[in-house]
């Protein structure tokens, strides 16, 4: 596992196991390890072989998601929502092989 | 697994916060309800299993009568020298006690045998969280294979040496 999908899984586990951390500083983590991993997506699109507008699609709805502060009645959801979406760029950083299908159904 | 147990933790919060009707529409508006339609079917199949297992958390807590007190309530655990993090999905007011509630959505089914194994982590868990606190049970519930045992807090003590033993050859 890269360093970088490391950190998206930390941040994921962190808002799925305690979603107040979403108000707490976890947002702000989870930022931090996409921008950080965001260099390497084009590259990781073209060696999968999966269009690169649905991975990005993937890294622009979760920073969306972490950017928004929900409200108290939203904060499950919203932390969930953040949590899944983080789950699901440490795996394409990870998997040995990921299809643009497997990509849009995580969306 | 991830993602539905994800929505499915976020579900039951909101059983317990916010009543059964919110949590129901959630897990039907998340991906776990998206995915009971996929076209692979072991996704679908697993969707389907979470969803079921939801509604049979939701009759068997409404069964069980005890109110929350507490969400997801994290402590580590020392087990005769290894350190565990040990995270209790919720803590329940049992009369003047307090009682314990893990909730498992994947993994394999297990013997009830071993719920007082499963349980012991969690037991000492609510000794570090609440020090001053009387226990009655922790709950191993596998709702994704809707089984329950309901574990007395001594006897998952009782445990702690097979329980340390386990997390000392993992």
């Amino acid at each position: 596992m890269t360093s970088c999908s490391a950190d998206l899984l930390t941040a994921a586990e962190r808002l799925d196991e305690s979603p107040e951390e979403l108000l707490n500083g976890g947002a702000t983590a989870a930022l931090q390890a996409l921008e950080s991993c965001q260099p390497d997506i084009e590259a990781l699109a073209a060696a999968h072989g999966i269009d690169f507008p649905a991975l990005n699609a993937l890294w622009e709805r979760a920073s969306v998601r972490l950017r928004e502060t929900p409200t108290p009645e939203e904060l499950f959801p919203a932390a969930a929502d953040a949590a899944g979406l983080l789950y699901a760029a440490a795996w394409v950083l990870r998997a040995e092989s990921v299809t643009t299908d497997d990509l849009q159904s995580m969306l | 697994m991830t993602v539905p147990t994800t929505c499915a933790r976020a579900a039951v919060r909101m059983l317990h916060s916010s009543g059964s009707a919110p949590a129901r529409i959630y897990l039907g508006q998340s991906k776990v309800g998206q995915w009971t339609a996929h076209e692979n079917n072991s996704m679908a199949s697993g969707a389907r299993a979470v969803i079921d297992g939801f509604d049979w958390y939701i009759k068997h807590d409404a069964a069980d009568g005890r109110q929350m007190k507490a969400l997801d309530a994290k402590a580590v655990v020392s087990l005769q020298g290894d350190s565990v993090s040990a995270r209790l999905d919720v803590v329940l007011d049992d009369g003047a006690a307090l009682a314990g509630r893990v909730v498992l959505w994947d993994g394999p089914d297990f013997k009830p045998a071993i719920a007082p194994v499963m349980a012991c982590a969690f037991a000492h868990a609510l000794q570090i969280l609440y020090p001053s606190g009387v226990f009655t049970t922790v709950g191993i519930w596998q709702a994704r294979r809707q089984r329950l045992v309901e574990v007395p807090h001594a006897a998952a003590l009782a445990q702690t040496a097979v329980a340390s033993a386990i997390f000392a050859a993992m």
